[in-house]
């Protein structure tokens, strides 16, 4: 069901997932389709979330934005694409690629004391390579560090791939296309953003079997969502994902289709990632519950990091 | 009291903003860090020494350069939107 609506405010908002925004020139979403997208938030009763491009938008759209609850991603959430030398929000998005990750730990660490929340999101899983598998684990353990003395500090911060499995008791994904939907600013709705930019930057969509296009709208403003075989994006046609318990792992479904081509399998470097992230859980909670923390439900031990590789088993 | 002695380029700014962020943040972090985190804690004391250190050498070397007014027991500050320099008096 459908909890969340990302309005995509203009062409050039900010990037705040693991795909790019590849497009450059302005092109600001009409004050009248802002209105409809606000309207059918209302209707079906849809959190809203804003992406905001770098500039100020003109007066009138303020009203409009204003008129309903909502989130401004680039605005009260602030998004990185480097790791910077404070964070002045509470709640920010960190993007960077796995080698920045691993070889600025430190630095990341010693942000996480200044944020009530910080999302680290990975931008090249797909150059993930399983030789990394050791050094991503230890940047993990060093932001685990920094987790557990705030927390013995009586402090709290999150870290989503740290500190979200802890509370997880079920899987909570993506969710493109089945918890939440995207509208563009051409009043078409697209799983997430990154199918927008695939559209508009001519990027062929292989999952369409009856002609060669690179159209991905799902439905538009006026005649709703229309998403094609919808059951095909949701947890229980997964047969892997619905009982794997890396509950936090992301599941995008816009790499999933980019590297199995299929929207509800992910890669193996997705798995791997999750499953490390996992394990780091684990090492925390296993640390939280020794200094006296309630530290939920206990993560157990496993032997695997992909569970396609153990499939017969699982 | 303080009264304005100078001003700095925008670029002299950023430079001692981004030092006066990262102490900022190393103290935030010097905090919840003991000894016995030893990895982080080394790297924290270390980060924390040469922070510090170029932090007065900006304002050393920016007080060479423009010759703000000095008073014994009085210090600089910056003002970060005007990059304005203020001296600031005892009270």
């Amino acid at each position: 069901m459908l909890q969340y609506l990302v309005i995509l405010l203009d062409d050039t908002s900010v990037a705040y997932c693991h795909a790019e925004n590849p497009l450059k020139a302005r092109n600001l979403m009409p004050l009248d389709t802002l209105r409809k997208a606000v309207l059918f938030g209302m209707k079906e009763n849809l959190m809203i979330q804003y992406v905001y491009p770098e500039y100020d938008l003109p007066e009138e759209y303020h009203e409009v934005i204003e008129s309903i609850d909502h989130v401004k991603i680039g605005r009260d959430v602030a998004v990185y694409n480097e790791v910077p030398t404070a964070i002045t929000a509470d709640n920010a998005v960190l993007r960077l690629p796995i080698a920045d990750f691993i070889s600025r730990s430190y630095d990341i660490a010693a942000l996480i004391p200044q944020v009530k929340r910080l999302n680290i999101c990975i931008t090249d899983i797909e150059h993930f390579k399983d030789e990394q598998c050791e050094q991503y684990s230890k940047a993990l353990a060093t932001l685990s560090e920094v987790l557990l003395q705030l927390g013995k500090a009586d402090k709290q911060a999150q870290v989503n791939i740290l500190t979200d499995r802890l509370q997880l008791k079920h899987m909570h994904n993506c969710g493109a296309g089945d918890t939440n939907i995207t509208v563009a600013p051409n009043g078409k709705f697209y799983l997430c953003p990154a199918f927008y930019y695939d559209e508009k930057t001519g990027i062929s969509n292989r999952l369409n079997h009856h002609k060669p296009t690179s159209e991905r709208s799902v439905g538009d403003l006026d005649y709703g969502v229309q998403i094609p075989n919808p059951q095909l994006l949701k947890l229980d046609h997964a047969p892997l994902c619905r009982i794997c318990d890396a509950f936090h792992c992301n599941r995008c479904v816009w790499l999933n289709q980019k590297l199995t081509w299929d929207a509800n399998t992910p890669s193996h470097q997705q798995c791997v990632l999750a499953h490390l992230e996992r394990n780091a859980t684990r090492d925390l909670q296993a640390k939280m519950m020794e200094a006296g923390f309630e530290a939920g439900e206990e993560i157990k031990p496993i032997d695997y990091l992909d569970p396609f590789d153990v499939r017969e088993e699982f | 009291m303080k009264k304005v002695v100078g001003q700095v380029t925008p670029e002299e700014r950023n430079e001692i903003q981004t030092l006066f962020e990262r102490r900022n943040g190393l103290n935030e972090l010097a905090k919840i860090l003991t000894a016995d985190n030893s990895e982080l804690y080394e790297k924290l004391v270390k980060d924390m020494g040469e922070t510090t250190s170029k932090f007065q050498n900006w304002w050393n070397s920016k007080a060479q350069k423009y010759h703000w007014e000095a008073v014994e027991n009085a210090n600089w500050e910056i003002n970060f939107e005007t990059c304005e320099i203020f001296l600031v008096l005892p009270q």
